[in-house]
């Protein structure tokens, strides 16, 4: 039960991590979006890239968990001698969950970018 | 030229369509309380192969007239045919198709991405095109060529003069072979030299048969163009031939060289 908390917050504040990384990438990166949608692409291209990249991240993230729980357990083996078991199940839910909040918490970056209007995006500073 | 009732008889079926033809556009953009009627009526055909200049003080409306040209907003009313269709009616998607294959946009400011090599930006359009890798690179190394940076594909923007810059950003306009070239203050960042250097790059894209509309409000460079409108008050107040049109390639032999 704890270990569910505290699993959750730390999806939730990572989560929120992301987006604040997304949104401050998204505004700095406002002229090469108005370029983007200057020479064609749609509101859909524009969504669809930075999800993706928000879901690169999350993955990148949730990569480094999973390196991180393996090396920790690892050392917590030798130390205490025990037995370790590497469970492909849990990198895969672990993959998951890390698609799953990048789509999540990128989705408003990515709405707040494919809606910039191209003029004033490609004036601004 | 300015559009004749021709066009208002038989929009479609008009063989001779002009490559843009634009009856009385009107623009507002409304500020808080206040409306600024940037475009006041305004009709205008452009054929295939001219090359124009738009000229007007500051605030007359040519920026508001480009961005709808280039189907980057929608006139507040009035028709906007681009090659003999309708685009005034256009939802956001098909707009996007028409930037992407028939509008080729060069900006003051080069807008080119800093991360990425002279040649990836060019490839930049084909992007949002149905294009495979191997045309892609094809492209983008022509238009490239085009504009004379062959030997610069690799180069990143940090590494480019601004003429050098502007030039990329024009063959990032060509690479998916528009009909128009769309061009705001192209030169607005660049010292004469190099001006003059990019009109040769328009006079010679020109020359090939692309129709090019720039704004500009220095007389030097408008009269590389064949044909000048100017602005003010949100409408077209003169329509003009240019008569002993200058040579940019010319001109360019008369100027000091500067070692870039
Ligand atoms: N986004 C906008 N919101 C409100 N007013 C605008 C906007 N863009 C342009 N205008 C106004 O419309 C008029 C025409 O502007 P613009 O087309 O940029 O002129 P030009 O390019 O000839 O300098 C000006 O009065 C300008 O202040
Ligand atoms: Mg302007």
């Amino acid at each position: 039960m704890l270990l569910i908390a505290i699993a959750s917050i730390s999806l939730i504040v990572g989560g929120i991590g992301i987006m604040n990384v997304m949104l401050v990438s998204v505004t700095e990166r406002t002229r090469e979006i108005g370029v983007r949608v200057a020479v064609g692409a749609t509101e859909e291209a524009i969504q669809l890239q930075f999800l993706g990249e928000s879901v690169m991240l999350s993955l990148v993230g949730g990569a480094a968990g999973v390196l991180g729980g393996i090396v920790g357990s690892y050392l917590v083996g030798q130390t205490l001698k025990w037995e370790m078991q590497m469970s492909v199940e849990a990198v895969v839910v672990a993959a998951l969950f890390s698609v799953a909040v990048g789509v999540f918490f990128g989705y408003y970056p990515a709405q707040k970018a494919s809606h910039l209007d191209p003029i004033e995006a490609l004036r601004y500073e | 030229m300015l559009a004749t009732n021709q066009s208002t008889i038989a929009p479609i079926t008009a063989v001779d369509a002009a490559v843009i033809c634009v009856e009385d556009i009107h623009k507002y953009y409304e500020l808080g309380e206040t409306r600024v009627h940037a475009l006041r009526g305004v009709s205008v055909a452009v054929h295939g192969g001219e090359f124009v200049a738009l000229m007007g003080a500051s605030g007359s409306g040519k920026s508001t007239f480009m961005n709808i040209l280039g189907c980057l907003d929608r006139p507040g009313s009035g028709r906007y045919l681009l090659e003999g269709v309708d685009v005034s009616q256009h939802d956001k998607r098909a707009l996007a198709l028409i930037r992407n294959q028939k509008i080729g946009f060069v900006f003051q400011g080069f807008n080119l991405l800093a991360r990425t090599t002279a040649l990836e930006n060019v490839e930049l359009p084909t992007l949002y095109s149905k294009v495979s890798n191997e045309e892609r690179h094809t492209r983008a190394s022509e238009a490239l060529a085009m504009v004379g940076l062959a030997d610069r594909a690799e180069h990143f923007p940090s590494q480019m003069s601004g003429g050098q810059q502007q030039r990329v950003a024009v063959a990032r306009a060509l690479v998916n072979r528009p009909s128009i070239l769309l061009a705001d203050e192209p030169t607005g960042n660049l010292d004469s030299r190099t001006s003059v250097e990019i009109m040769e790059v328009f006079q010679d894209l020109n020359d090939k048969g692309l129709t090019v509309v720039m704004v500009t409000h220095e007389h030097d460079i408008a009269e590389f163009a064949k044909r000048v409108l100017v602005f003010r008050d949100g409408k077209i107040r003169k329509d003009e031939p240019v008569r002993n049109r200058p040579r940019a390639s010319e001109v360019l032999k008369t100027l000091p060289t500067l070692e870039d």
